[in-house]
């Protein structure tokens, strides 16, 4: 399913929205991350990789226009260390 | 591990205050998601990863961290400082948190020089007093922090060694 321009962020859902994201660059260079969804907006998304005490340190901005896909991760599984 | 599997990890990290004065200090939590890779005793978090031809990936964006830095880590290592008071002027080497992209990939954490007062002795964490840091590897030797803060916090779990300076 094609879900890079849906909308996938359910405020009312208290649990983190963790993505895959596959996306280009500018030289269409191809790249995969995965972390917690922070925000949508029309034309981007927020992916947080890191957080100090709650607050979010490293994120990306990704332009809906270079998102190849996206896929929602479910937190089981998740690995912890 | 597997470098394709996404994990959730919760460590510490070293810290530094400009503040005048600091009362309470406790280790800040961190966490990150990302894919994880263990090498020796560095545990490396990619967060973005670069896909290249035939199927080959690699780091584009991430950290390193030691292996004790993990909050899972069964910290052993208050013995070091069993010897240690407030006050004593002391260096201390320890191993540091990196970021890395692409462009600076790193497979290992950097190890810091820090001189300074010992102000706070904790279970899991020191706080030295006007502290001055070089980091020693990797070369260049670099100050750390440009601008020198007033306190350094340490998690006892990053220190190599600790010695009395005279």
């Amino acid at each position: 399913m094609n879900t890079k321009n849906k909308k996938l962020l359910n405020k009312n859902n208290p649990e983190n929205t963790l993505v895959c994201v596959g996306f280009v660059n500018n030289f269409k260079e191809e790249f995969e991350c995965v972390g917690v969804l922070i925000k949508e907006q029309k034309d981007s998304i927020r992916v947080g990789f890191s957080a100090k005490n709650d607050k979010l340190v490293d994120y990306v901005d990704i332009k809906r226009s270079d998102i190849l896909n996206i896929n929602i991760l479910n937190s089981s599984s998740i690995n912890k260390l | 591990m597997k470098t394709n599997e996404v994990y959730n990890i919760k460590y510490v990290d070293a810290s530094y205050s400009y503040a005048k004065k600091i009362d309470k200090t406790e280790l800040s939590l961190h966490e990150a998601y990302g894919y994880v890779n263990k090498s020796d005793n560095n545990i490396i978090i990619t967060f973005i990863k670069k896909k290249l031809p035939k199927g080959q990936e690699e780091s584009a964006l991430g950290l390193v961290i030691p292996d004790t830095a993990l909050l899972s880590y069964k910290d052993d290592n208050a013995k070091i400082l069993a010897d240690f008071k407030i006050g004593m002027s002391v260096a201390v080497t320890w191993r540091d948190i990196v970021i890395f992209e692409s462009s600076n990939l790193r497979k290992d954490c950097s190890t810091m020089y820090t001189e300074g007062f010992l102000f706070k002795i904790e279970k899991d964490h020191i706080v030295l007093k006007n502290p001055e840091t070089i980091r020693t590897y990797p070369t260049p030797i670099k100050n750390h922090p440009i601008n020198k803060p007033s306190y350094c916090t340490i998690p006892v779990s990053f220190i190599i060694s600790i010695t009395i300076i005279k």
